[in-house]
C-alpha cells in the first residue's frame, strides 16, 4: 500500500510537471506575448521591455520552465506585476471560498444521491424508482449555470428568501451557510440524479452477487444487507468518480462564483482575464489544476484503502 | 419417531418466462428427520437447485409455487411472515453453498460476519467473537483468532469452505442444507471436507440435506437418498438399497455413468443421452 | 443492399423508442433552425429598436426584447447556429486526433502508447473551463479559443477508447492474418480496424455535443466566448443576468434551447447506442 501510495502521488506529480510544461510551451507559442497584453495598446515598447524583463519572459524557454518549476518548488507563483503582491497569496485568499463552495455543492448530493440510489436499486420499478430516473436525466440537460441563474431568479430575486450577493460574514458560519445555499444547491443539483444513477446500477450489480445470497440466508435484515454488506462494494466505483468530477466541479464554481458574485479561484481569474492581470491567471489555473489532479490521486487512493482486495494486493 | 425437520409435500413450481411457464418442479416429496442426512443427487437443471431455494424462500422473482408445501420443525415455510422467516433462516436452517470463492462479501471481514449473523443472540460482542474463533478452529482452520481481521480472499478453497461450514453451524441449525459443497474443490480436499462435515454432523447433531451430483460423495456421506430427474423424484430410500438395487431406470444409468463407481478401465466414458426416458421408453 | 436493411431496421428501432424520437424530433428542430436561422428569425438579431426596448412578450416580438430592442426569439434561433458551429467541427476534430492518436497507442510500439497515454492523462488534468480561461488570457476571447480547448479536452476521451478497442481487435485472428500477408499499420489501422471502432465512437461523441454547446454558452456567458453582437445562447444570458431583476425573457429564452438540445442529444444518443450495442441498454 505504501508502495502504492508513493507511485500514485509520483504518477500525479509527473502528471502536474507535464502539464505545466505544455502550458508554459504554449504560453511561448502564442502570437505577441503577455506583456503587450498586459500592458495594452498604448504601451511604448520600452516598457513593454521592461514588464518582460520583470516577468522573466526575457529568457530562452528552457530557463522559464526550469525556473518556473524552482520557483514552484518554494511555492513562489510569481510577482502580481499590478498589485505587487506574491500571486500565491491572492490565490491562497480565494481558495477557501472556492473550497467551502465545492464542499457544500458535493457533500449533500453524495448523501442524497447514495440513499435514492440504494432505494432504487432496492425497490425498482417503484414510484421513487421512477422520479430519480427522469430526474436524472432532466436535470443532467441543464448546466450549473443555468440552474444558478434560474435559482437566483426564483429564489434570490422573486422570493428574495435568500442572498443573492456575497460569501456573508466570514466569522459567522451560520451567515457563510446561508450564502452558501444557493450555490451549493446550484451546482449540487445535476450531481443528485446522476450519483443516485450511479449508485443504482452498482448496487444492481452487487445485489446479483452470489454472497448476497448468502447474507439472506443467514437471515441478515434488507437493511443491513442493502446498507452495510452491499453499499460497501457499491459505494467503491462512486469514489473514484467523485475524483474526476473534481475538474467538473471546479469548472461548475467558475459560473457560479459569477452569478452569485462570491469571491473564490473561478471569480478570481475572470476578473484577472478582465483586468489583463495574466500572472495571476496562470498561478490560479496552476493551482486548480493541481488540485484536480491530486483529487484524482486521493480518490484512487481512497479506493485501495476501502477495497481490502486492492490494498491488501499492494 | 418425532416431527420431521423438513417436510415438502407435493411441491410442484413453476418459473414464468418469455417462452411461456417452465415446470421446474413437479409433485416433490421429501422428508428429513432429526438427525439424518438425506442426498439429493441428479444432473444439473433437474431442479436441484429450486428445490434448495424453496427450502430457504430465496427463490427468483419469476418463480411461482403452484402446489404443495414445505414445512420446516412442523410450522408451513410459505405461512411465515417476512421477520418470522429472517428468524428461520441461519438458525433452524442454514445452508453451505457451491462456490466457496464467491459466497462470501469480498470486503467485510471474516469476524464481522461471523459476528453478524449472529445477531439473534443476546450476548456481547465479545463473546459472538471468541463464539466465532471456537467455530473456526473446530472446522479445522488454523490460527482461527487471526483469521478474524481477515477477508475471506485471503483463504485457500479448501479453507474457505471450511469457513462457510463454520458459519453455517455457527448459530446451531436443526438442518444444514449443502449445495455442491465440494464441486469447486479438488479430490483430496472433498474428503477432507466430507469427513468434517460428518464429523460435525453427529457432534452437533443436526440433520443434512446433502445435494450434489457426485455419487461417491452421497454414498460416503448419507443415509438415505432422492434421485432426481427433470424436475421430479424418481427414486428415494435407504442409501444402500437405491445404490444396490436401484429400480428407476434413470437411477441405473446414473450409476453406470460415474466414473469412480465403474468397474472396468474404459476408453469411452458412458453418458446419459439429453431425453434419457424417452430413449429408455423405446 | 444488405447494409441498407439493416440501416433501416436501425432507424425503425429508433422511431419505436419515443424517447429516441422525440431526441431526433428535438435535433432535426435545431439543425433545421440553424440552417435555416436567417429565413426564420422574424427580425434581424443586431438590429437595435430602442422604442421597443425590454418589451415583454408581444404579436411581434415572441420572446421580448433586450435592453437595445433586439428581438430575443431571432437572438435565440441565430445563437442555435452559433452553437452548432462550435460545436460539430470542433467534435468532429477531436474525434479525429483522439482516433489517430488512439489507434496508433493501441497498435503501435509500448513507448510510443506509454507517451500518448501520459499527454492523455495531462490533457484531461486541467479542469475544462480553466484551461479554457487560460486560453481566452492568452489569445483573447473567440469562438475559436472555444473550439481549441474542446478538441484538447475531449481528444483524449476519444483516444483513450480508441486505444483500449484497438487493443482488443489487435490479437484478433484477421488481424493476424493480415500482418502474416505482410500488411503495414496505416493498412492495418485504416481498413481494418477503424471501421470496427468508428461506430461506437460517432454514438458517444454525439452525445457529447450538448456538453460542448453548454460550454460555449457558458464562456458566452462570462464574456469569454463569442465577441458582441453575435448573438449565442450564452450572450442572452449575459445580457439576462444584467437585467435579472427586470425582466426574465432573455433568460429563458438562453436557457430553454440549452436544456431541450441537451436532453435532444441525449434521448437520441441512448437510442442510438442502445440499436448500435443491445448489451449496453439503459438500466434507466
Amino acid at each position: 500500500m505504501l508502495f502504492y501510495t508513493i507511485k500514485r502521488l509520483g504518477l500525479a506529480a509527473l502528471i502536474i510537471v507535464v502539464a505545466m510544461t505544455l502550458l508554459l510551451v504554449m504560453v511561448h507559442m502564442v502570437p505577441g506575448d503577455p506583456a503587450r497584453t498586459m500592458l495594452g495598446p498604448r504601451a511604448t515598447p520600452e516598457m513593454q521591455e521592461a514588464l518582460r524583463i520583470r516577468m522573466g519572459l526575457d529568457k530562452p524557454l528552457i530557463t522559464q520552465i526550469g525556473l518556473f518549476f524552482l520557483n514552484l518548488l518554494r511555492g513562489d507563483l510569481g510577482m502580481d506585476v499590478f498589485e505587487n503582491r506574491p500571486v500565491a497569496t491572492i490565490v491562497f485568499e480565494q481558495l477557501p471560498y472556492t473550497l467551502e463552495l465545492i464542499a457544500a455543492a458535493i457533500i449533500w448530493p453524495v448523501v442524497l444521491g447514495t440513499i435514492l440510489g440504494v432505494y432504487s436499486a432496492s425497490h425498482r420499478n417503484s414510484l421513487i424508482d421512477r422520479l430519480t430516473g427522469v430526474l436524472s436525466i432532466a436535470v443532467v440537460a441543464a448546466p450549473a449555470f443555468v440552474v444558478s441563474l434560474f435559482a437566483l431568479l426564483i429564489f434570490a430575486v422573486q422570493l428574495q428568501w435568500l442572498p443573492a450577493i456575497g460569501a456573508g460574514d466570514p466569522d459567522s458560519f451560520a451567515d457563510r451557510l446561508r450564502y452558501l445555499a444557493l450555490p451549493g444547491f446550484s451546482i449540487g443539483l445535476s450531481w443528485v440524479g446522476y450519483i443516485a444513477r450511479m449508485v443504482r446500477a452498482s448496487m444492481l450489480e452487487v445485489l446479483g452477487e452470489p454472497h448476497i445470497r448468502t447474507a439472506r440466508a443467514f437471515g441478515l435484515s434488507e437493511w443491513r444487507i442493502h446498507y452495510g454488506y452491499a453499499l460497501k462494494l457499491g459505494i467503491l466505483p462512486i469514489i473514484t468518480m467523485l475524483g474526476v468530477g473534481m475538474g467538473f466541479l471546479l469548472s461548475a464554481a467558475v459560473f457560479t462564483e459569477m452569478v452569485f458574485a462570491r469571491p473564490g479561484i473561478g471569480k478570481l481569474v475572470i476578473d484577472s482575464i478582465t483586468s489583463r492581470n495574466y500572472p495571476v491567471v496562470m498561478g490560479a489555473v496552476l493551482v486548480s489544476t493541481m488540485l484536480f489532479v491530486l483529487s484524482t490521486a486521493i480518490a484512487d487512493l481512497a479506493n485501495a484503502a476501502l477495497d481490502p482486495r486492492v490494498r491488501k494486493a499492494l | 419417531m418425532s416431527e420431521p425437520v423438513l417436510k415438502v409435500s407435493n411441491l410442484s413450481i413453476d418459473y414464468r418466462t418469455e417462452q411461456g411457464r417452465l415446470k421446474a418442479l413437479r409433485n416433490i416429496d421429501l422428508t428429513i428427520g432429526a438427525g439424518e442426512i438425506v442426498g439429493v443427487v441428479g444432473e444439473s437443471g433437474c431442479g436441484k437447485s429450486t428445490l434448495i431455494s424453496a427450502i430457504l424462500r430465496l427463490m427468483a422473482n419469476n418463480a411461482e409455487v403452484t402446489g404443495g408445501g414445505i414445512a420446516i420443525n412442523g410450522r408451513d415455510l410459505f405461512k411465515l411472515s417476512a421477520r418470522e422467516l429472517r428468524m428461520m433462516r441461519g438458525a433452524e436452517v442454514s445452508i453451505v453453498f457451491q462456490d466457496p470463492m464467491q459466497s462470501h462479501n469480498p470486503v467485510i471481514s471474516i469476524g464481522r460476519q461471523m459476528v453478524d449473523i449472529q445477531f439473534r443472540e443476546n450476548i456481547s460482542k465479545k463473546e459472538k467473537l471468541n463464539r466465532a474463533i471456537a467455530m473456526l478452529a473446530e472446522v479445522g482452520i488454523p490460527e482461527p483468532a487471526e483469521k478474524m481481521k481477515q477477508y475471506p480472499f485471503e483463504l485457500s478453497g479448501g479453507m474457505r469452505q471450511r469457513l462457510a461450514i463454520a458459519m453455517a453451524l455457527l448459530c446451531r441449525p436443526k438442518l444444514l442444507i449443502a449445495d455442491e459443497p465440494t464441486t469447486a474443490l479438488d479430490a483430496t480436499l472433498e474428503v477432507q471436507i466430507l469427513d468434517k462435515l460428518k464429523d460435525l454432523q453427529q457432534r452437533y447433531g443436526c440433520s443434512v440435506l446433502f445435494v450434489s451430483h457426485h455419487l461417491g460423495a452421497v454414498a460416503r456421506l448419507c443415509d438415505k437418498v432422492a434421485v432426481m430427474y427433470k424436475g421430479e423424484v424418481v427414486e428415494s430410500g435407504d442409501i444402500d438399497t437405491v445404490f444396490s438395487n436401484p429400480q428407476h431406470p434413470y437411477t441405473r444409468a446414473l450409476i453406470e455413468c460415474d466414473p469412480a463407481g465403474l468397474e472396468e478401465r474404459t476408453r469411452m466414458l458412458p453418458t446419459i443421452p439429453a431425453d434419457f426416458l424417452e430413449a429408455a421408453r423405446s | 443492399m444488405k447494409q441498407q436493411s439493416e440501416l433501416l431496421k436501425s432507424a425503425k428501432l429508433i422511431l419505436r423508442d419515443p424517447l429516441g424520437l422525440l431526441g431526433l424530433v428535438i435535433v432535426i428542430a435545431l439543425v433545421g433552425s440553424a440552417i435555416f436561422a436567417p429565413s426564420l428569425a422574424p427580425f434581424n438579431p443586431t438590429a437595435i429598436d430602442m422604442k421597443a426596448r425590454l418589451s415583454g412578450p408581444t404579436a411581434s416580438h415572441w420572446l421580448g426584447t433586450d435592453q437595445l430592442g433586439r428581438d430575443t426569439f431571432s437572438r435565440m434561433i441565430l445563437g442555435g447556429r452559433v452553437a452548432l458551429q462550435v460545436a460539430l467541427p470542433s467534435i468532429a476534430a477531436a474525434l479525429g486526433l483522439g482516433l489517430l492518436l488512439g489507434m496508433v497507442a493501441g497498435y503501435g510500439p509500448r513507448w510510443l502508447d506509454n507517451a500518448i497515454m501520459l499527454l492523455f492523462d495531462t490533457l484531461r488534468s486541467f479542469p475544462t473551463v480553466m484551461l479554457a480561461l487560460s486560453f481566452v488570457a492568452l489569445v483573447g476571447p473567440s469562438l475559436g479559443t472555444v473550439m481549441l480547448v474542446v478538441i484538447v479536452t475531449s481528444a483524449p476521451i476519444y483516444g483513450r477508447i480508441a486505444r483500449t478497442q484497438t487493443m482488443t481487435l489487435k490479437s484478433s485472428e484477421f488481424i493476424t492474418a493480415e500482418e502474416a500477408m505482410g500488411a503495414r499499420m496505416p493498412r492495418i489501422l485504416l481498413i481494418h480496424i477503424l471501421p470496427n471502432i468508428l461506430g461506437t465512437l460517432v454514438v458517444l461523441a454525439s452525445m457529447d455535443i450538448p456538453a460542448v454547446i453548454a460550454l460555449e454558452a457558458g464562456l458566452s456567458f462570462l464574456g469569454m466566448g463569442v465577441k458582441p453582437p453575435t448573438p449565442s445562447w450564452g450572450s442572452l444570458l449575459k445580457d439576462g443576468y444584467a437585467l435579472i431583476r427586470s425582466t426574465p425573457w432573455l433568460i429563458i429564452a438562453g436557457a430553454l434551447p440549452i436544456v431541450m438540445t441537451t436532453l435532444g442529444f441525449t434521448f437520441l444518443g441512448e437510442a442510438l447506442r442502445d440499436v448500435a450495442d443491445p448489451k449496453l441498454r439503459r438500466t434507466r
